[in-house]
């Protein structure tokens, strides 16, 4: 005789197997989530989670690695192409600059991974909607080198390689994904340096505080 | 104690996902969401900054059915792991009836989930709950990092860190690739209800 503790159990098992058994699933992400060749960009999320301060040049190089393969795989999508090339980007100059580099960089790489995958897995965006995205992104690079050229203290001018645009892309924003290490700033003094820092805090909180507004209006709706 | 409305014969489940930050909490409901979410009906709620980081918690919702005649709704949530947001985590977990913790399988995450299961282990005493009693799964995330390279924990390990004394069902996984995520979700609700149950006797 099945106890009452057992019938509990039998029902609850049976509801979640309805609603959460994993052999009939249709959604692309089933699928995507077990495949390698149906989602490429796996390896590369896992290595932009594993990111963080504590980062090294292994991970770097693993994640560059990753980047030359996609842009290789993904030369004829302009799109991907430049989304990769902003990542590529960020990675040298982090490699380059290890602990020195600007803490944005970190942030842009997550935020450009974030829409990278939404372009790529959301089926039914307009090539407008991408397109969007990707120079939304774009200008947060875009900012981010600013910002470094402005900051910059060192003489030491490491030259990245430049983003080339992908051809089709004709649009002003073309110019914007160049290297990040600056290659002509002047020294400032230690006011100086204590003064972009606060105005660096300022920022990011002005662009922390704009987000919030942005996801608590779409909350809101 | 779960909210249970007795005459409209509902009760509410609050399962909370907690963790170190980045470990992934996030990653777990959006796995979930996002391969469920035809069979669901929900929509999943997050507040996140700038930098894609949780910043208030994420919120997903759903119906399993009728369980012993009641409708039964689950809400999972996740707190904010950064050290930082303690107000907002002990905030959610507020009510909670279960919890997943999330460690996170990286060697230099080590110390950050013994940090975060003593934190939980103390916001829980504020409610007069304690970890010992309360349903909960350990999650050891990120176990796909170790085909990259990347140093992680072993399993035994992590059950030396964090599970020696409480004993709870623990899961190696990957909330990237979905490798026991539903399994550690599943066995949360599971215990939770015949928890709640329990408590009702």
């Amino acid at each position: 005789m099945v106890s009452e503790k057992d019938n509990l159990n039998i029902q609850v098992e049976n509801r979640l197997e309805d609603l959460f058994g994993e052999s009939e699933t249709d959604s692309p992400v089933a699928a995507e989530g077990d495949d390698l060749e149906y989602y490429p960009f796996r390896i590369l999320k896992s290595i932009v989670l594993s990111m963080d301060w504590e980062i090294n040049d292994d991970v770097l190089n693993k994640f560059i690695e990753q980047l030359d393969r996609l842009k290789d795989t993904y030369k004829e999508d302009k799109i991907l192409l430049l989304f990769l090339q902003i990542l590529h980007s960020l990675g040298i100059y982090i490699k380059a600059k290890k602990g020195g580099a600007h803490p944005n960089a970190f942030k842009i790489i997550n935020s450009v991974f974030t829409r990278l995958e939404k372009v790529v897995l959301s089926k039914n965006l307009s090539e407008a909607a991408k397109k969007k995205m990707l120079f939304l992104e774009l200008s947060k690079f875009k900012e981010l080198r600013g910002a470094i050229a402005q900051g910059k203290i060192d003489s030491e001018k490491k030259k990245m390689p430049a983003v080339k645009p992908a051809p089709a892309m004709v649009h002003k924003e073309e110019e914007v994904p160049g290297g990040l290490i600056a290659s002509g700033t002047q020294g400032y003094n230690g006011k100086e340096i204590i003064i972009n820092a606060v105005e660096d805090i300022k920022n990011l909180i002005r662009v922390e505080f704009a987000a919030l507004r942005e996801e608590l209006k779409l909350l809101k709706r | 104690m779960a909210f249970i409305n007795m005459k409209k014969k509902e009760v509410q489940v609050k399962v909370v996902y907690y963790g170190p930050g980045r470990g992934g909490k996030t990653s777990n409901l959006e796995y979930i969401y996002k391969k469920f979410r035809e069979r669901i009906q929900t929509e999943m709620i997050t507040v996140k900054t700038h930098g894609d980081r949780t910043l208030f918690f994420d919120f997903l919702p759903f119906d399993i059915g009728k369980i012993n005649g009641y409708d039964v709704k689950i809400q999972l949530y996740t707190v904010p792991g950064q050290v930082k947001y303690n107000a907002t985590r002990r905030l959610v977990l507020r009510g909670v009836d279960g919890i997943v913790f999330v460690a996170d399988s990286m060697v230099i995450r080590k110390d950050k989930n013994i940090l975060s299961i003593k934190n939980l282990e103390e916001n829980l005493t504020d409610y007069k709950k304690s970890i010992s009693k309360i349903p909960l799964v350990i999650q050891y995330n990120k176990i796909d990092l170790a085909e990259q390279g990347i140093p992680v924990l072993s399993f035994e390990e992590m059950e030396k860190d964090l599970n020696s004394v409480l004993k709870a069902p623990s899961f190696s996984a990957s909330a990237i690739t979905g490798v026991n995520v539903v399994q550690t979700m599943k066995k949360i609700i599971a215990m939770t209800i015949a928890s709640i149950k329990q408590e009702l006797k």
